[in-house]
């Protein structure tokens, strides 16, 4: 009987699986239909599941004196390595109330970690080369992606049920801390699902080269 | 390799010096860049030539339009000497000057973070912020190969020798920065300005070097003793500090940056202690701004307005002469990327004033200048740069070389960038 039962409960954990994720399609633009890239997407709610693993490898390279990639999103208490692909030097820190930290120089072939235990935006930067800049957003979201050039991100296996889906933005015109943007979004339990989410962009300047 | 081998024992001095522990070998990058330049003008001769040509380039010496190939060059060494110390120097590499290599900055940066704020302190010799054209190595221009007026100016004549210290903070309201900096070693800034007035080029000060003045008669320069036919921009006269202090402000609601600088080199007028060389009073106020409004387009705009004064108490002259002008000069630039080329355009206007009537110098001048620009990256780390300058000035002081007061000139300029 015990194993009929185990049998059983297999069998609905397996048909649950099976039957009620999918695999969403967010499509991120802005007001004039224009792709926006580097956007992270989140669904967050009461799921059961979770796609987005603290346990799982998050890298930010410096490459050619630029942070690969330029935008991340990873789950909170996760580890993120910074390894140094350049022939210089760097200086990788962030001043963010949600993760302040410093990693003094390290030389090429050389990688070092920090661990983000608050959910929110790091804003990641080199004090030797002001003109490299990075960022990292925090979530308690269960699935989480990053856009592509044509402002798209699948979020896999994601269980049928009531989320809100957020998108934020590193150029976004409201404040880094918060989403661009977030509404609600009831996921079917019958397969691919597209969903297409507006947001407002500001540019930002950067530093001068050269002072 | 003689220069090299020198910046490596003064980086070992360094790090002996420092109080922050050094890391174990300082390691020595080296950059550089080389402009190859081919270039034909029309109109006056070049100021280099000792004429009041507004360009690098210019006519021949009856007027005609004359074609010219020359090359600069800037070896930039860097080098980290603690994990928040490091040296910066830039040799400029320029035939034109009597020494061809002439060191054009050279410092010691200290960049701490603390409390949420980016500091940095700088000692050694250094051009102020102010231009917002030189965001290349070597302090080179990125989307022109001619400077503006404005910035021709801050690389010929306003190099400083001091400390500089600023900070950098993130706040409510978007990045701000402040700055404040004592200087010596630029008492002779103005001299150009008065005597040649403003013009448009690449050329660089460096330590030591020297700039031509104009050609007026032997007489004539006898009486403007102790100066001589020369202008050393970088120079301690009078023995007085002056400062500079700066503000920028990042907003973080629109890509716009505003920044305000004021200089004033407190240059004891009367100071003729140099030989050859005089001390100038010179001020003025800096407000630029940068802005991209939309994807690929960059815009560019600075303003100035000061004061450069200097006062002959017949120690070496047979008499009194005043030297006082008011100076102006804008520019709006506007850049436009296409895929991996861009285009610039850019408009200067520029005046001197001169607050002497019956000035020998005859100092008051007016001039606007138009510049096209397009480049396009040839290959990995070479780029190919053509430029179109036409400048129409009026200044009096021309008829003391024989000419008419109003003058116009186009240079034509095709330049070869490799960097390395």
């Amino acid at each position: 009987m015990h194993l009929t039962h185990a049998l059983c409960a297999l069998a609905a954990l397996v048909f649950a699986d099976s039957a009620w994720a999918a695999d969403v399609t967010i499509i991120v633009r802005t007001a004039a239909g224009k792709p926006v890239a580097d956007a992270v997407v989140t669904l967050d709610g009461r799921a059961k599941t979770s796609s987005f693993k603290p346990q799982a490898r998050y890298l930010v390279e410096q490459r050619d004196l630029a942070f690969l990639p330029h935008v991340s999103v990873v789950p909170t208490g996760a580890s993120v390595s910074f390894p140094n692909l350049d022939r210089t030097q760097h200086h990788v820190y962030s001043f963010s109330a949600a993760g302040p930290f410093e990693l003094r120089l390290f030389p090429r072939g050389e990688t070092r970690s920090v661990r983000f235990e608050r959910p929110g935006s790091i804003a990641v930067g080199c004090n030797i080369h002001d003109q490299m800049s990075a960022f990292i957003r925090v979530t308690d979201a269960p699935f989480a992606g990053v856009t592509d050039h044509e402002g798209r991100v699948v979020l896999a296996d994601v269980e049928a049920g009531a989320f809100s889906l957020g998108v934020w933005h590193p150029q976004q015109a409201k404040s880094l801390d918060g989403l661009a943007v977030s509404r609600a979004v009831q996921i079917k339990a019958d397969g691919a699902q597209t969903e297409t989410i507006e947001v407002a962009l500001r540019r930002r300047l950067g530093a001068h080269g050269h002072y | 390799m003689g220069i090299i081998d020198m910046w490596r024992k003064l980086l070992a001095l360094g790090a002996a010096l420092s109080p922050i522990p050094a890391l174990a070998a300082p390691a020595l990058d080296v950059s550089g860049i080389v402009d190859l330049k081919g270039a034909v003008a029309d109109g006056e001769q070049s100021w280099n030539e000792g004429s009041f040509g507004k360009l690098r380039f210019g006519g021949d010496a009856n007027g005609d339009a004359n074609a010219d190939v020359t090359f600069t060059g800037a070896l930039v060494l860097k080098s980290r000497l603690a994990w928040d110390v490091d040296a910066y120097a830039h040799i400029e590499v320029d035939p034109q000057h009597d020494a061809p290599l002439g060191l054009a900055e050279g410092y010691l940066r200290w960049k701490p973070m603390a409390w949420g704020t980016r500091f940095q302190v700088r000692a050694g010799a250094f051009y102020p912020p102010i231009s917002l054209e030189h965001d290349g190595p070597g302090w080179r221009t990125t989307r022109t190969l001619t400077p503006s007026a404005i910035n021709s100016w801050v690389g010929e004549e306003v190099k400083v020798a001091g400390v500089e210290a600023g900070a950098t903070r993130q706040t409510m309201i978007g990045d701000l920065s402040a700055g404040l900096a004592l200087f010596g070693f630029n008492d002779t800034a103005g001299t150009l300005l008065t005597f040649r007035g403003w013009a448009l080029h690449d050329r660089q000060s460096t330590v030591g070097g020297d700039f031509p003045l104009p050609e007026f008669s032997d007489e004539w320069w006898e009486m403007r003793a102790p100066q001589v036919r020369r202008a050393q921009p970088f120079l301690e006269v009078d023995n007085r500090a002056g400062y500079y202090a700066r503000a920028e402000w990042r907003p973080d609601f629109a890509p716009i940056a505003v920044d305000l600088l004021r200089y004033d080199n407190n240059g004891d007028r009367s100071s003729d202690r140099e030989e050859g060389q005089t001390s100038w009073d010179t001020r003025f106020w800096s407000l630029g701004a940068r802005a991209a409004p939309v994807e690929g387009v960059e815009i560019l705009a600075q303003a100035m307005t000061g004061s450069s004064v200097w006062i002959d108490l017949g120690g070496a002259g047979p008499g009194i002469y005043v030297d006082d002008i008011d100076f102006r000069a804008a520019y709006v630039l506007v850049d436009k990327t296409l895929g991996e080329s861009g285009v610039a355009l850019r408009l200067d206007v520029f005046e001197t004033d001169d607050n002497q009537t019956g000035n020998l110098v005859a100092t008051p001048e007016d001039g606007i200048a138009f510049t096209a620009a397009w480049r396009v990256p040839v290959f990995d780390r070479a780029s190919l740069f053509i430029e179109g300058v036409h400048v129409e000035s009026e200044r009096a002081a021309r008829t003391l070389l024989g000419d008419e007061p109003s003058q116009s000139q186009t240079s034509v300029q095709a330049a070869f960038r490799f960097a390395f």
